[in-house]
This record gives structure tokens, C-alpha cells and sequence, in this order.
């Protein structure tokens, strides 16, 4: 009798010590849960809520529905950030997709110099993005100072607008915004491109494969899978874009370079329709959550 | 030059490629194509460096040229001290020891639980983690700046102090994500030998743990303090006060009042400690490919 309370007795007692234990633990966490609600969910419950009141300030006035996104969705000026947006990842897509690929199998290939070619074309993805877009913004400068216009002085032809010209400003943002950020997307390919089978290639050269064939036939189906990540990576990355146009052009010239990020931000913070803002803002969550559940999905299959 | 290549054994082209004429010449383009490559990834920096020197009038004159008529150590100094660039980096550091502590520290504590100690219900946190991460940041910027301004409850007003940035960078989910992989890949027989020989698990932690962590730490060390370097908006947002101004904030505000030739010095300056970081960990950054992707 007295054996089996003692064991009871032990049983609960490594239970509580269990516990105590478990709880020790979760106090680890706290601060991590903490933030999490706080900086993560916090931030999309509030803003969804606000969209559905009219603000005073950064204060919520009254519930109004669904009327925020009835004015935002009606206002001229949102199909043209729409489209805007889609004008920057059209051109992400023109320009951005094939360097940080073409540089990576050629970084691959060489064997002379190759830590320095490794460095020196990484090296624009540590440049801190503001003092980036600075220097690229001079460089496309509308003066007689900025860099392309010193080239079109040489040659004789008069100076351009450059990132002033409604037509070049989104490229030429895009432009800026590939030399800053290939190098991430170089450095995954590198890494995939090592695990290529050296043995394929072997096989195929004694089957008498030329160098370009196995550039296709070997290399590039076995980046496929990466690249396709990527590419979806990419749309959604830009899609978001907010920072570049902020700092190189504040949107102009005439809004031709606004995106639905930046409106956002402006509404807010400029023009302090925070209801709008956010109605914008939940939008454009939307959209970007189910172009994310299609990027997982696609995971998903290649890993299959 | 030759010998290297018949000692290639990675890649498309193999060594008995080589011996054809197309193929040496192909390789030859490949390298040049990567020096014309370098040569891009260098221009704007280098383009930096040359126009910050110019004059006003030269930098404005019809016939403009490349290069300054003369680099002067006076101009590098001026930009610099309308940066305010002691104050300022001592601000940035600050800035950058406080978020160090909230990734690395708390960051690292939280990876090490849910990797190694799994108390209840730490795998469904791990998870909610994930999706957290993927969500779309659209809806962030301003309802933090509602929440900071006015915080809930207290109705506090955190503008002008460290708080919200600090704070900020415990919810990297992405570093505590490399931690756990990091500590995920640490053998188990390793603690299982310390527990035989009576380690306790703060001991382990100490001990064993955190010597093994050395290079995830510099890894992330490296990342925090680009981040805090780069970040602009944050302390556009909350760091009303002049004082308290950060590099980064400072070079955002180049963008009105300062001049052209003015604006690329005070880039190519703030440039500057993030090449160096670089060089000193380019192995680190380079060697190691967890650390890209998945954020933009």
C-alpha cells in the first residue's frame, strides 16, 4: 500500500517537474510569440480593421463598410499604379531573370580568378540599397553631369530625360533595382549548379555531346526547378516594390512610376487618408497571398 | 595557365574540351564576359567616387568629362561632417548592438528551443512561423507605425526612443529559422555524451552549443548589421528626433538639400563599411547558401 502511493506520489511529481519544465521552456519563447503576435498579425488584423472605418488622423472614426475599397478600387488613379506595378514586373522579367543566371554558369566554368569574379560580382548586393538607388539615380540624372548623358555628349547627340521621361522611368528603375539584387539569385544558382552530376557529363561527352548541348541538355533542365522558384520569387518581390521609386523618383514624373506600395505609403503619410491606404493595402495583400499559395503549391509539385 | 585547366573537374567544359579551338575560344569569352560583368558590378561605385569629387560647375558644365579635375581629401571631409558622421554611426551602432541582441540572442535562444528542447506545442509555433513569414508585407508599415505611436492598452507614444526597432528585429522569423537549422544539424550524440557525463542543459548550452554556433552567429552578425546599416524607413519613422539619426536616415535626407556632386560622396562614404564587412566575411557570405533568397 504504502510502495503504491509513493510511486503515485513520484508519478505526479515528475509530472509537475514535467510541466515546470515545459513552461520554463515556453518562457524561452515568449519574447519570439511576443513579436510575433505583435509585429506580424498585429499589423494585418489592425490594418484590414481600418480599412473598414473612416480615420481621422491615425484614429478610427466610424465603421463605413466596405466603402474605403469602393473609393480606392474606382479612383482613376488606381489602375494606372495597378498597371504600373505590372509594367515593373513585366520588366523585371525582360531584364532581371537572365543575368544573375548567365553570370552564375559562367562564374562556374572559369577556373582562372574565379574567388574574384565570385566577389566582384556579388559585391552590388552588400552596396546598402539606398546609397544604390542614389548613385543610380544620378547616373540616370536628366543634368549634363549624370553618367548616360555624358556618353550621349561624346557621341554628339543631346541630352536625354532619362528617368524624367515617363517611358524610361520604370525600365531604367528596374535596371537599378537588377544590379542590386542579382547577386542573391546568382549565389542560389551557383549553389545549385555544384550539385550537377560531374558523372553526366562525362557520359554525355563520351556519347560524343558538344559543349552546348550539355548546356542545355544538362545544365540548365537541372537549374529548371530553381529557376522556376525564383521567377515566381521575383514577381512577387517586385510586386511589392516600394523603395527604389521613393528614393529615385517619388513616383513621377506625372505618377508614371507609382506602385500600388508606394501609393499606399503616400496615402498614409502624405495625403493622411489611412483608410484608403490600408483599403489599398488589403488589396494588394490579397493578390500577393494568392500569387504565395501558388509559389508553395508549385514548391509543393517540383519537390514531387 | 593551361595546367589549371587540365585540373578543371567542375563544369561543362572538361580538359579535352579544351583541346578544341571553338571551345578554348568560348572559354576565353566566357572570362571576358565575367570581367565586363565585374566591370558593371564596380561602374556606379566607381562613378560615385569620380562625380562626388566634382565641382558644381564642372559637374553641371556642357561638356562635361569622367573624371574630376582634382581629388580633394577637403570635399570627403565636408560631406562627411554634414552627415553628421560620428554622431550618426555612433547612433547606427547603437541601433545595430540593439537588434544584435534581439536576433542573435534572442533569436539564437528561441531556434535552440524549438531545434533541441520542443516543449508542447513548439512545432505548431514552428509552423504558424512559416506561414507568417510568406505573408505578403503590404499591410506592415503603417498599422506598426499606428501601433507604436499609440501603443494598445498603454497608450504610449514610442517615437523617439530604440523600442520599435529593436523590437523589430526579435520578429526576424528568417534567422530564427537558420538558427534551428543550424542546431538541427548538430549530432545528437554530442549532447547525449555531455548528458552521460552530468551536464546540465544551461551547461550544454554554454559549453557545448554556443562553441559550435560560432560561424551561424557571425553569419547572422553579418546580416544584422547590414540590415541595420541599410534600413532607412525605419528610423525615417520613428526617429523624429536629429539626435538620434542614423547613417542610413542621414543619407536619406541627402536627397533634398544636398547637391549632386554632394548626394554620391555621401553614397560612396556610406558604402564604404559595408565593402569592408563584405571583404572580411566574404567567405562566410559566399560559402554559406542558406543565407539568401526567400525575402523579395
Amino acid at each position: 500500500m504504502k510502495t503504491k502511493s509513493n510511486v503515485k506520489c513520484r508519478k505526479i511529481g515528475s509530472k509537475l517537474a514535467g510541466l515546470k519544465n515545459e513552461t520554463l521552456m515556453w518562457l524561452l519563447l515568449l519574447p519570439t510569440v511576443f513579436t510575433l503576435i505583435l509585429c506580424h498579425w498585429n499589423p494585418i488584423f489592425r490594418g484590414m480593421l481600418t480599412s473598414l472605418f473612416q480615420t481621422r488622423g491615425f484614429k478610427l472614426v466610424e465603421f463605413v463598410g466596405l466603402l474605403n475599397f469602393k473609393n480606392v478600387l474606382t479612383d482613376t488613379m488606381f489602375l494606372q499604379t495597378l498597371s504600373n506595378t505590372f509594367q515593373y514586373v513585366f520588366w523585371s522579367l525582360v531584364i532581371g531573370v537572365i543575368p544573375p543566371l548567365a553570370i552564375a554558369i559562367a562564374v562556374n566554368e572559369v577556373v582562372h580568378f574565379k574567388q574574384g569574379f565570385k566577389v566582384l560580382t556579388y559585391l552590388p548586393a552588400v552596396a546598402p540599397a539606398l546609397a544604390a538607388s542614389i548613385i543610380w539615380m544620378n547616373i540616370f540624372s536628366p543634368s549634363s553631369g549624370g553618367m548616360l548623358n555624358i556618353f550621349l555628349n561624346w557621341i554628339g547627340l543631346p541630352a536625354s530625360k532619362w528617368l524624367l521621361n515617363e517611358n524610361l522611368t520604370i525600365p531604367l528603375i528596374v535596371i537599378s533595382m537588377t544590379w542590386k539584387g542579382y547577386g542573391a539569385t546568382m549565389l542560389l544558382y551557383l549553389s545549385s549548379l555544384q550539385s550537377v552530376s560531374q558523372d553526366l557529363h562525362e557520359a554525355a561527352v563520351i556519347d560524343g555531346a558538344g559543349v552546348w548541348k550539355r548546356l542545355f541538355k544538362i545544365t540548365i533542365p537541372h537549374l529548371g526547378p530553381t529557376m522556376l522558384l525564383m521567377l515566381v520569387n521575383q514577381i512577387i518581390g517586385v510586386f511589392q516594390i516600394f523603395d527604389q521609386p521613393l528614393v529615385m523618383t517619388d513616383g513621377g514624373p506625372n505618377n508614371a512610376s507609382l506602385t500600388l506600395g508606394l501609393t499606399s505609403y503616400k496615402m498614409a503619410f502624405s495625403y493622411m487618408q489611412v483608410d484608403r491606404s490600408m483599403a489599398l493595402g488589403t488589396v494588394s495583400f490579397f493578390i500577393l497571398l494568392i500569387a504565395t499559395l501558388f509559389y508553395f503549391w508549385m514548391q509543393k509539385k517540383l519537390e514531387d | 595557365m593551361n595546367r589549371r585547366i587540365e585540373r578543371k573537374k567542375e563544369g561543362l567544359i572538361t580538359s579535352s574540351d579544351y583541346k578544341r579551338l571553338s571551345v578554348k575560344i568560348s572559354y576565353w569569352l566566357i572570362v571576358l564576359f565575367l570581367v565586363l560583368c565585374s566591370l558593371i558590378a564596380l561602374l556606379p561605385i566607381v562613378w560615385a567616387f569620380l562625380s562626388g569629387f566634382k565641382e558644381l560647375n564642372e559637374y553641371y558644365s556642357v561638356n562635361p568629362t569622367l573624371l574630376p579635375q582634382k581629388i580633394s581629401w577637403d570635399k570627403l571631409v565636408d560631406v562627411s561632417t554634414k552627415l553628421k558622421i560620428g554622431k550618426s554611426f555612433i547612433n547606427s551602432m547603437i541601433l545595430f548592438f540593439g537588434c544584435w541582441v534581439g536576433e542573435v540572442i534572442v533569436g539564437g535562444i528561441a531556434g535552440y528551443t524549438i531545434s533541441r528542447l520542443q516543449p508542447k506545442g513548439s512545432k505548431l509555433l514552428f509552423t504558424l512561423m512559416l506561414w507568417t513569414m510568406m505573408m505578403p508585407h503590404t499591410l506592415t508599415m503603417v498599422p506598426m507605425f499606428m501601433t507604436w505611436t499609440d501603443f494598445p492598452l498603454i497608450h504610449i507614444n514610442y517615437q523617439n526612443t530604440w523600442i520599435p526597432l529593436w523590437t523589430g528585429s526579435m520578429a526576424n522569423i528568417f534567422n530564427i529559422l537558420l538558427f534551428k537549422n543550424f542546431f538541427d544539424g548538430i549530432p545528437k550524440s554530442y549532447i547525449e555524451a555531455a548528458k552521460i557525463d552530468g551536464c546540465s542543459n544551461i551547461g550544454i548550452f554554454a559549453k557545448i552549443i554556443v562553441p559550435l554556433s560560432v560561424p551561424i552567429i557571425s553569419t547572422i552578425t553579418v546580416f544584422v548589421f547590414n540590415g541595420t546599416w541599410n534600413n532607412f524607413m525605419g528610423p525615417f519613422l520613428y526617429l523624429k528626433d536629429p539626435n538620434m539619426a542614423t547613417v542610413a536616415l542621414r543619407l536619406y535626407n541627402t536627397t533634398q538639400g544636398f547637391t549632386e556632386p554632394e548626394q554620391m560622396l555621401a553614397a560612396f562614404v556610406v558604402m564604404i563599411p559595408s565593402v569592408i564587412v563584405f571583404m572580411i566575411c566574404s567567405k562566410q557570405i559566399l560559402g554559406n547558401n542558406m543565407n539568401v533568397g526567400v525575402k523579395g
